[in-house]
């Protein structure tokens, strides 16, 4: 039976390795101790993020019983004079009103989109009935 | 001409129309506070990944010197 020998290799510039070593030990600790940062930031931020949607939920309630106080009857007034390049501002932030949502509920549930979009369309008809 | 006549509105709840009101006022102020602390968190987010992407890169960089140093024995 043969004895394996072993080599070993000298390392020129130990302290420099050494310390190279610790360095990146020290770097990764910090990268975790970022990675524990920016999960309480990510929860809080959840949290938030549902505490905002009760709130929207609580003013479209709120729009509801709004309406539901308000006379029902369609009342055909007068359209007010509206200046030419303020009808053309407000015809592009509606572009712009229109176009910016559609990244943020992009993710959204489909029935929950759709569900929106009709509610959306139906408030558009009712407008457009104001504005003739 | 009846269309230029100007025209009234009788609600019979008014005072709870106020109220309302008031009441969709305060849920807009504190929805406008959510979206701005959610900001501060996206910005919070974004300056920890910009410090781990430093943090990889600075261990990269060490990493390639510790091979550097193994790849250059000493002569004996």
């Amino acid at each position: 039976m043969a004895e394996q020998k072993s080599f070993y290799v000298g390392i020129s510039n130990k302290s420099d390795l050494r310390k190279g070593l610790l360095e990146c030990s020290k770097e990764i600790v910090g990268i975790l101790k970022d990675y524990e940062r920016l999960n309480s930031i990510r929860e809080e931020k959840i949290e938030k993020i549902v505490e905002l949607n009760n709130i929207v939920t609580e003013i479209k309630q709120l729009n509801n019983a709004l309406k539901s106080k308000l006379p029902n009857d369609s009342i055909k007034s007068k359209p007010l004079p509206v200046k030419k390049s303020f009808a053309k501002k407000a015809v592009k932030e509606k572009m712009v009103k229109k176009q910016a949502p559609v990244k943020i509920i992009a993710k959204k549930p489909t029935a929950e989109i759709k569900k929106l979009e009709e509610e959306l369309s139906e408030i558009e008809e009712r407008l457009n009935k104001i504005n003739v | 001409m009846v269309n230029e006549m100007p025209v009234f509105v009788k609600i019979d709840e008014y005072k709870d129309v106020l109220e309302v009101i008031e009441l969709m006022r305060n849920k807009i102020e504190q929805a406008k506070d959510i979206v701005s602390r959610i900001n501060e968190l996206k910005n919070e987010e974004d300056a920890e990944i910009e410090s781990w992407k430093m943090g990889l890169a600075d261990i990269e960089q060490k990493v390639e010197d510790i091979d550097n140093s193994l790849m250059q024995p000493e002569d004996m």
